[in-house]
């Protein structure tokens, strides 16, 4: 037979495409191998420990209710870290990704660019409408924008979405643009309804809460009783720890705020060796609160080591960074760096320019 | 069904198998199918048997780059019962065939070799245990390409070596030839084993025997792919022998024939293509242009259906723009590679073979705009051009990634803009290519700085850049942590940016995100690393600021960190050294010895033996202080038994060598003489040996001076002393003195042989206190006859040497003991350093060039008076004074001696003239009327000026004091009647003046002994209970 290369080599390949029972068992391969891939278009719960994925079919402020094929589970809100939605404009993912780690800019102008109108998922709206409340809030809370404005927008979404599982973070937010705003009475009532629920780790908070308000007003005694009353809730949850950390936290900010310098060191020491490392928010505070220990001891350096720990690792906790930038200027000089004193400025005027600590 | 019939029908499943094969086809063979190449067992054995999903499974993890995970289940299998025998069978092969596949991405030529060496035992042990089967021959075929793989290897190594390596180069590519050699006989045979094979399934029944089909037709395609595979080695080999040289054009033109002559026998396989593609690479080797580009042209004429032919199809359009470039026709590159490649796919361009397309188009937009002039227009969108390629190439890894990276670096950024992360992947990815653009910006400006010194500024600036960009990424990242972000990227991050902040000497900032890294999370990848930058950065900040005590703190903690955590590790040794340092710097001797116990007890006696050490000059620091006797003997037993323990360690570390040099110094401390001998002329360990052998760690001068010291002093103190060698030892360190440097007045060497000869006098007295007579004795023996030898040669020798020998007979006469012996011993020792000095004095005087300095006469002017002195010898004496004093009138240890003297010589010939002479002074200047010797009264009024502004004079004037009342009192011994009373009454009217005044006498030390002086004074005068300086209280009272 005389060979036709053209014929021979060509035609297959354009007529045919890989047999089907090959890509049938590549896929039980990869399958195999990889394991089940979740769903493009699943919600997605990050528990506090491990993950939740389904369809969100309904929330309340307390809990939220989760179907996977037939099954269905309702998982309260105090064990949740976050959710994202199935199908969520992909703005919101990055929103909620900078507003955590406190680029509260970037993450309202994701949010802006999405057009309202073509979302028609109403847990997607809501979340939406939250972010938007909230790194108002967020922005507020730093002098960035006016306190009572933003007040009125997470008001508003509370107000319209009631059943919403952001209920209490909308409500411990409120509670804290109050304290900002100077009004600790009102604020201490919205931190109420966190102690309200029915799990002890959120009692736990709204005393810790309570305290730092007290804190604020320069009550130190009081809020000392605060510290004290979340410490005496048992709780071993992930949450529960970490508010009797937070507590401990604030108990040595008080000790030190009223003359007990080294006492509260220590416990300052002890938060940060048992709290988790990648906790944010907690461990800016204490590395702050470490640092502010220092300088009332006049131990420059130490304290400098402390407020660079909030600079370099927990950047994303805006409030925090700001003041550790603050302090970490004034420090840099007194050791005689000017440079490193310029450049912490810097950083504090060009991220923080409306914040107190800017100022 | 005849045969090509067959073939055709099954085309689709020979490119599927064929990419099985792309792991042999540099460069292809780091990305090849080998998903596909599983699928190929499924669709050939027609079901899924439970070997074959096995061999899926492995297959499948080594496509995933999971070799270590392929290697461990391998292993596993063989004693698992879900396992099927028939997979059983073939684990070495797999073995094989993964360690092949797995040194191909191994980063280090090492392990690589390692990896091929273990691959080819296991792919031997299939083979012999399953002669005759196909998988044996392909086993077999598999070897043969780990012998190819490891000839490439031996070919890089030889290109790595600089060209003047001529012999070393030539040994690794006969060593990559012998490689090749002996592929081409394994395809030999593994070509027969097919070719048996398939005679024995000539005749099959399509109705029944359709699995022997398939596997007749797998046969055959891996009989041709051995085929080409042979042939393409004859490329291999040409490349081994000097470019255009007679072999390697031979070699090149035999491969193109074999490969072209493969290519019209296989033209309807894909494997016929890639032949094609290795015979065109035959003629662009041999510069054969228009061959080679017809042959490429043939592969890029393939239709482009399949992804593995297009893979190949790219690769031919590389090599064809390479061929074009070589030529200068850069715009064919342009047009037509540039067309292949914007016709490429999504995800495509991350390929080597697309990366390699990239890379020659980069080139040919770079060099077509190095022949345009500078203002055409045209330049800079080509300069733009190529720099965005080359990017791209230098992202993903591949042969072309360094040098489209030193490209990139040559051609700067261009202005551009730091791109601006939005997610932390983002930001990672973009900080390590800063990185990476950095340190090969860094290497190519150590390049440029010799060959192309006007692109140095130019690098150094993308350096900075690459720094500074990184820097940015890595803090934004930081700030774009999320559920996602996986916990050792972040610390990876956080740890790059400490090591940016310590390169900068931000050190407080890389120490705060260093000991984060390594104290939260020590089991991280990064954890070590971060210790070491924390270490490090903690050690700047201490040692910029001594008085830093929370750098000190944060360095103990940090290195005890280390040392718990990383016990075995390089840093922990660092640590520990740190620890030890810390704690003996302080005297914390107990704490050091702790630490020492807590480490890992091979590890141990090295650092036994630094604290044994460190205990050792703590002990020289301290002098012969007798408190520390029991220290040093511990310090001893430490040193004795560390070096047992370390003395057979190869190499010789420091330690080890310090340490036998302070044992050899301790065994003489204890007049093992033999002992310090034998280990200072230890063959292997002993510290003469290592400087005849210039070891290196016996390289510093100070160890030679030292070493020589000690062999020195333990040649002269030996009975009999081994004069010669002593001799010979004195000669080398006068040479190690020289090396040492640095000796402005030149008497360096005279005070290391005085302190020899008060080392020696201070041990005699040791021998004496401790009551060991005989050690004494026996030393002071050894000692006098070395220096009675070298005496008689005295003439011959140099100023410090004359100096040293006269010292000592001094120093040794000092040092003896009250018996009768000891006084005719010591008088001999006197008149010898008298005459040693004496002979220098004189001749300085007639030569003022032999003493080293001014200072050094003027020692042995005054060590000549006072062996004169010592002899009794008073007028000489004072006359030795007065000539020194002419010089140097207000030389106060001068004018106390003098005084001195006067006294002596009174109280030897009862002389009370001389004693007035000790209260007055003596020698008369008779130009100024004043006495050239001052004497005890004046030496009182210079020192009670001077302690107005320096207290150390105060001793000084209290003494002198005390000294008018003391000769007064000796006067008064000497005189009889009235006179004596005289006396008496002036020594103490002298005291109760000295009480009157101050009453404190000069404090605790002096006041006894006027007490002393006054009860003597008070007994002489008839008083039975002498009240001593009470009576002046009582008076006062």
């Amino acid at each position: 037979m005389k060979l036709d290369r053209n014929r021979s080599l060509r035609a297959p390949l354009r007529r045919r495409s890989l047999p089907a029972a090959v890509g049938v068992a590549a896929n039980v391969l990869l399958l195999l191998i990889i394991g089940s891939s979740a769903h493009a278009q699943n919600d997605r719960i990050r528990l506090w420990s491990g993950n939740e994925t389904g369809e969100i079919t309904k929330t309340t402020p307390l809990e939220v209710t989760i179907e996977r094929g037939s099954a269905s589970k309702t998982i309260p809100v105090s064990e949740i870290r976050s959710i994202v939605l199935g199908g969520e404009p992909s703005e919101l993912t990055q929103a909620r990704v900078n507003a955590d780690n406190g680029g509260f800019q970037p993450a309202m102008a994701a949010l802006e660019k999405i057009d309202l109108a073509q979302v028609t998922n109403e847990l997607i709206r809501q979340d939406i409408e939250f972010y938007k409340a909230y790194i108002a809030a967020k922005q507020a809370l730093l002098g960035e924008r006016p306190v009572a404005e933003a007040g009125r927008e997470m008001y508003a979404f509370v107000n319209s979405a009631k059943e919403s599982y952001h209920f209490l973070q909308a409500t411990e937010i409120l509670g804290d643009l109050l304290v900002a705003s100077g009004k600790y009475s009102d604020a201490q009532r919205q931190y109420d309804t966190l102690a309200k629920t029915p799990w002890p780790s959120y009692k736990m908070r709204a005393a810790v809460l309570t305290g730092r308000a007290l804190q604020a007003e320069k009550k130190h005694a009081e809020a000392l009783q605060q510290f004290n009353a979340a410490l005496s809730l048992k709780d071993d949850s992930e949450e529960g720890k970490r508010q009797a950390l937070a507590a401990q936290l604030g108990k040595s900010v008080s000790l030190s705020a009223t003359g007990k310098v080294e006492e509260g060191v220590k416990i300052v020491e002890e938060v940060i060796s048992q709290a988790n490392p990648e906790d944010k928010e907690l461990n800016a505070r204490a590395y702050n609160a470490l640092g502010n220990c220092y300088e009332q001891a006049e131990q420059i350096k130490p304290a400098l080591f402390a407020y660079l720990h909030t600079d370099l690792l927990y950047s994303g906790v805006p409030e925090a960074h700001a003041e550790a930038l603050s302090r970490l200027a004034g420090l840099w000089e007194k050791i005689g760096q000017p440079t490193q004193a310029r450049q912490a400025r810097e950083t504090l005027e060009e991220r923080y320019a409306s914040t107190r600590w800017a100022k | 069904m005849d045969f090509e019939q067959e073939e055709t029908e099954r085309t689709e499943k020979y490119v599927i198998l064929f990419s099985s094969l792309l792991p042999l086809f540099p460069p292809v063979k780091l990305f090849g199918c080998r998903l596909t190449a599983a699928l190929c067992y499924l669709t050939l054995a027609g079901s899924l048997r439970a070997a074959d999903r096995d061999a899926e499974f492995v297959e499948a993890l080594r496509g995933r780059g999971q070799h270590e995970l392929v290697l461990e289940y391998l292993e596993h299998s063989q004693s698992s019962p879900i396992v099927s025998d028939e997979f059983k069978g073939r684990i070495a092969y797999e073995k094989g065939i993964t360690l092949l596949d797995l040194s191909r991405r191994l980063p280090s030529a090492e392990r690589r070799t390692d990896a091929l060496d273990n691959a080819r035992r296991e792919l031997e042990a299939f083979a012999k245990a399953n002669q005759g089967a196909s998988l044996a021959a392909e086993a077999q075929a598999q070897l043969a390409s780990v012998l190819i793989e490891r000839a490439k290897q031996r070919m890089i190594q030889a290109e790595a070596l600089p060209a003047e390596s001529k012999q070393e180069r030539e040994t690794f590519f006969v060593e990559a030839r012998s490689f090749i050699d002996e592929a081409r006989k394994l395809f030999d045979t593994v070509e027969k084993a097919y070719e048996a094979l398939l005679e024995d399934q000539r005749n099959l029944d399509p109705k029944t025997q359709q699995k022997e089909i398939d596997e007749r037709l797998e046969m055959r395609v891996r009989l041709a792919q051995v085929r080409v595979l042979r042939a393409r080695a004859l490329y291999d080999l040409a490349l081994t022998h000097p470019a255009k040289s007679p072999d390697a054009q031979q070699l090149l033109e035999q491969s193109a024939k074999e490969l072209g002559e493969l290519y019209e026998k296989y033209s309807r396989w894909p494997i016929g293509s890639y032949a094609r593609l290795y015979e065109g690479q035959c003629y662009q080797a041999l510069e054969q242009w228009k061959l080679a580009v017809g042959c490429f042209g043939d592969v890029t004429g393939l239709p482009d259906a399949n992804p593995v032919i297009r893979k190949l199809i790219t690769l031919a359009h590389a090599y064809q723009a390479a061929c074009y470039n070589a030529q200068q026709q850069f715009d064919t590159t342009l047009t037509q590679s540039r067309g292949w490649l914007e016709q490429s796919q999504s995800g495509e361009r991350s390929a080597a073979e697309w990366g390699a397309l990239q890379f020659q188009i980069a080139e040919a937009a770079r060099l077509k705009a190095a022949t345009l002039e500078e203002r055409d227009r045209q330049r800079p969108r080509l300069i733009s051009q190529a720099r965005d390629l080359y990017r791209a190439v230098s992202r993903e890894p591949g042969e072309h990634q360094r040098a489209a990276r030193v490209a990139l670096a040559e051609l700067g950024r261009g202005g551009d803009e730091f791109p601006q992360a939005k997610t932390f992947a983002e930001a990672y990815t973009l900080a390590k290519d800063a990185l990476d653009s950095m340190n090969v910006a860094k290497l190519a400006a150590q390049i440029a700085a010799e060959n192309n010194p006007d692109a140095l500024s130019s690098l150094e600036q993308q350096a900075t850049d690459g720094q500074a960009e990184a820097r940015l990424n890595l803090r934004l990242a930081l700030q774009l942590v999320d559920d996602q972000t996986e916990l050792t990227q972040l610390n990876e991050v956080r740890y790059l940016l400490s090591w940016l902040l310590w390169e900068q000497e931000e050190y407080l900032q890389a120490a705060a995100l260093a000991s984060f890294v390594a104290t939260r999370y020590p089991d991280d990848p990064s954890g070590a690393a971060a210790a070491k930058i924390a270490l490090a950065s903690f050690d700047r900040l201490r040692a910029a600021d001594e008085n830093d005590a929370f750098a000190a703190a944060q360095l103990v903690q940090i290195a005890q960190f280390i040392a718990e955590h990383w016990p075995t590790s390089d840093t922990a040794e660092v640590a520990f050294n740190m620890l030890l340092n810390s704690a003996l710097q302080e005297d914390r001797l107990a704490e050091a010895e702790a630490l020492v116990s807590q480490i890992a007890e091979e590890r141990r006696p090295l650092f036994e033996l630094k604290l044994a050490n460190a205990m050792w000059e703590r002990q020289l620091r301290a002098g012969s202080d007798d408190s520390q006797a029991q220290e040093r003997e511990a310090a001893l037993k430490l040193l004795d038994s560390g070096f047992a323990k370390l003395r057979n360690e190869r190499p010789i570390t420091p330690t080890l060598a310090t340490a036998g040099l302070y044992l050899a110094q301790a065994y003489l401390d204890q007049a093992r003489y033999q002992d310090a001998i034998a280990l200072l002329e230890d063959t292997e360990v002993g510290p003469l040996q290592l400087l005849s052998s210039d070891n290196e760690v016996a390289s510093r001068p100070a160890y030679a001076v030292e070493a020589h010291k000690a062999a020195l002093r333990a040649y002269v103190s030996l009975t009999p002393p081994q004069s010669e060698k002593a001799l010979a030892e004195m000669a080398a360190l006068e040479r190690a003195v020289e090396q040492l440097g640095g000796d402005g007045d030149g008497d360096r060497l005279t005070r290391i042989y005085v302190s020899l000869g008060l080392q020696l006098q201070r041990q005699i007295e040791s021998f004496l206190a401790a009551g060991k007579r005989q050690e004494a004795d026996a030393l002071v023996a050894a000692f006098a006859t070395f220096l009675d030898k070298l005496n008689e040669r005295r003439d011959a020798l140099d100023w410090a040497t004359t100096q040293w020998i006269s010292q000592t007979y001094f120093n040794l006469a000092e040092g003896l003991g009250d018996a009768e012996a000891d006084g005719q011993q010591r008088r001999q020792f006197y008149e010898r350093a008298r005459d040693g000095f004496a002979a220098m004095i004189a001749a300085a005087e007639s030569d003022a060039s032999l003493p080293p300095s001014e200072n050094s006469l003027l020692a042995a002017r005054l060590q000549h008076a006072q062996s004169l002195r010592q002899l009794g010898e008073f007028s000489a004496a004072i006359d030795a004074f007065t000539a020194i004093l002419r010089a140097r009138e207000t030389m106060l240890d001068v004018q106390t001696a003098a005084a001195e003297t006067y006294r002596e010589w009174g109280v030897a010939e009862k002389s009370p003239a001389r004693l007035e002479n000790s209260i007055f002074g003596g020698r008369r200047v008779p130009s100024t009327g004043q006495n050239r010797i001052w004497g005890w009264l004046k030496l009182a009024q210079i020192a009670a000026k001077a302690a107005r502004s320096d207290p150390k004079y105060k001793d000084m004037f209290f003494e002198a004091r005390l000294n008018v009342a003391e000769v007064r009192f000796l006067a008064a011994m000497q005189a009889q009647g009235a006179e004596r009373k005289n006396q008496l009454d002036k020594a103490k009217q002298n005291i109760r003046s000295m009480v009157q005044l101050y009453p404190d006498l000069g404090g605790e030390t002096l006041r006894p002994k006027y007490d002393a002086l006054l009860k003597n004074i008070q007994r002489e005068a008839g008083e039975v209970s002498p009240a001593g300086l009470n009576e002046f209280q009582s008076t006062s009272t």
